[in-house]
């Protein structure tokens, strides 16, 4: 075998070089191609237009779940209970007649304010325990926007009246609004990128592989969630914000357990871990629910056996399915010799190491 | 030099000069199962103290204690004079106290640079930046690099670790703790489970480490600890049975009938004088 690796070697490095320059392009140009026709469907306005802006929102929201849940591995069954309060944030002091901007400025700040708060103990729990607590707390969102209604408006809701206006940039008209979506959803995409390669991001991916190793290296593994949970709220404030706005309304539904579980399903179905995963996700998902209940009086049974079909298959998520393909092709899959612990293999020791030995202290409980 | 200092002077004050790491009295129970029970011991700093015992003696209890993944239920640490019996595993680790798990506890969702990077980035303020992109940080991801390679991982630094094997993630296992330059290592049966040729590798990786570094290893393997470490404790059932010498420990006869299985009651006492009990089996 031993005779065989240089060659296949070589011949993968050649190949390996090719796709990689190649790979290089591929985001890029998915991403140029990705605004240009969400730019097309926005400018376009319409029915279309509506869609797609509020997949950009939505999206925004799933990627909180994705950040928190996909790298720290806590997934929130919240997410539209803060999107909820993110556009209440917004609605109540405009309903007391606040000017628009001051209300976002508002909006963001309760936003923060529950955050933090709720922060301190969401974090203290992991798991299932970390899905119902976040649950709840949205459920106790949800019943103060239905019920408290000298402040929210009951189950009618409160009205929008005017959006903000930006320099000459009127965002009372719904296409520089749809485009101001777009801009907020590319920043937003950015922040999630950036705060993903940062040393808290490889970190935060550290904690959902083992947050006990992680505190025997230093971590102060509590605070990085905390930290990383009020990040993933204000993705959700964010969008509710721009939900408010493109809607003119918000309602205790948008705030529901349903909505709460779409929220979180855009993020798994789309990939966890991943990038973009949330925003396929999100994509895929309104879609599903604009269009499949034009053709099937039961669209949600046809939605839940394929998203049922995702998880099984495609543990990954969509996106994961699609960056698994695309590092097969590029990447130089380890070479036999390659695996031993010593970089020359000394007598029979390659062989062993060779092998991925079963590691039998695995099996074991630790008491 | 350090086994008369460290085993002589039975509970170590904890501010005393040159003692890096002490225990008094420490126990811990689990719903009344005493897994380890008034164990008191003390280490010198620069010594290599192995801990040996049967299955069930409470080595990773005592040091999941040490690192303060467990509360004990009794007793005080004290970690270079300071009192860390109740303090967070991550304010240790800032103190200096790296340690290794039995049960390989690698990061495997990440690449082994990406291991080593978290390791790296452990003590400093940068862990918290989320703007700038962590591969930016070239002297940390330099550092992760030569890590790495001086441990025989250089040309497996993009590999998954779930990807490695099982020699591998033992060597990476060292490379985590080490990265965070403690002054006191823990390390759990660093060589468990390996092969022949990679016991090798783990104990030239031990002999390779710095002088001043204070040691403390559980390891079943006589043949790894012989040359790695000064002094032998032995805990059986919680206690700290014995500790003296290696050669002392594998003279010992109580030693070989605890290894051997042989039924035999020990002295209660055994455990909180082990001045009086070096060299010498104790008799029921």
């Amino acid at each position: 075998m031993s005779t065989h690796a240089p060659e296949t070697r070589v011949a993968s490095t050649g190949q390996q070089s090719f796709l990689a320059r190649q790979q290089r392009w591929v985001p890029l140009l998915a991403a140029l191609a990705f605004l240009l026709i969400a730019s097309s469907y926005l400018y376009r306005g319409g029915f279309y237009g509506q869609l797609v802006t509020q997949m950009l929102i939505f999206a925004i929201a799933a990627m909180g779940v994705g950040f928190l849940g996909g790298y720290g591995g806590m997934v929130s069954l919240g997410q539209a209970s803060f999107l909820g309060l993110g556009a209440y944030g917004v609605a109540v002091p405009m309903a007391d007649g606040t000017g628009p901007w001051t209300a976002v400025a508002i909006s963001l700040v309760v936003t923060l304010a529950v955050a933090l708060v709720t922060g301190l103990l969401a974090v203290r729990v992991r798991g299932i325990s970390f899905v119902i607590m976040t649950l709840a707390l949205g459920q106790i969102l949800f019943g103060l926007a239905s019920s408290w209604v000298d402040l929210s408006g009951g189950d009618n809701g409160l009205i929008i009246p005017v959006a903000p206006v930006l320099g000459p940039l009127d965002l009372n008209d719904p296409t520089v609004l749809s485009f101001a979506v777009l801009v907020v959803f590319v920043l937003a995409a950015l922040a999630l990128r950036t705060f993903v390669a940062s040393p808290f991001g490889l970190a935060l991916r550290g904690i959902k592989s083992n947050e006990q190793r992680l505190k025997t290296l230093g971590y102060a593994t509590r605070l990085h969630l905390y930290i990383s949970w009020v990040i993933s709220v204000m993705f959700a404030g964010v969008a509710g914000i721009l939900f408010v706005f493109t809607n003119g309304l918000i309602t205790p539904t948008a705030l529901d357990f349903g909505h709460n579980g779409i929220v979180t399903l855009m993020a798994v179905i789309g990939g966890l871990g991943t990038l973009w995963g949330p925003t396929v996700g999100a994509i895929v998902i309104m879609l599903f629910q604009n269009y499949l209940s034009l053709y099937f009086e039961r669209w949600a049974t046809v939605m839940g056996i394929a998203f049922v079909a995702v998880v099984i298959f495609a543990p990954e998520g969509l996106w994961g399915l699609v960056t698994k393909f695309a590092r097969r092709l590029t990447r130089q899959k380890p070479q036999p010799g390659q695996l031993g612990i010593n970089e020359v293999p000394v007598g029979g020791s390659a062989a062993e190491t060779d092998t991925t030995m079963p590691d039998p202290t695995t099996e074991k409980v630790q008491q | 030099m350090t086994t008369s200092t460290a085993s002589a002077v039975p509970p170590a004050p904890a501010a005393a000069d040159g003692i890096a790491l002490s225990v008094e009295d420490l126990g811990r129970h689990f719903a009344g199962v005493k897994a380890v029970e008034g164990v008191t011991l003390s280490v010198a700093t620069g010594s290599r103290l192995g801990i040996i015992g049967p299955n069930g003696a409470g080595k990773t209890t005592f040091f999941n204690m040490l690192s303060g993944e467990l509360r004990p239920t009794s007793g005080r640490i004290h970690l270079f004079g300071q009192d860390v019996t109740s303090m967070a595993s991550h304010k240790r680790v800032a103190l200096g106290l790296g340690r290794t798990y039995q049960i390989t506890r690698v990061l495997r969702g990440l690449t082994v640079l990406e291991n080593l990077a978290v390791a790296t980035h452990g003590l400093s303020r940068s862990k918290l930046d989320l703007l700038r992109p962590w591969r930016g940080y070239s002297s940390k991801v330099q550092e992760a690099e030569e890590l790495g390679a001086s441990f025989g991982l250089g040309h497996r630094l993009g590999a998954y670790a779930e990807e490695l094997s099982h020699g591998e993630v033992r060597q990476l296992e060292v490379c985590l703790a080490l990265a965070l330059k403690p002054k006191v290592l823990l390390l759990d049966e660093p060589a468990a489970g390996l092969s022949p040729a990679e016991r090798v590798d783990i104990r030239n990786l031990l002999n390779g480490l710095p002088q001043e570094l204070t040691l403390v290893m559980i390891e079943h393997d006589m043949d790894v600890l012989r040359g790695a470490v000064d002094d032998i404790a032995v805990l059986h059932l919680g206690e700290l049975v014995t500790r003296g010498s290696v050669a002392d420990i594998q003279r010992n006869e109580l030693v070989r009938e605890l290894y051997l299985g042989k039924r035999r009651q020990i002295d209660r006492s055994a455990g909180t004088e082990p001045a009086d009990t070096e060299g010498k089996a104790p008799h029921a």
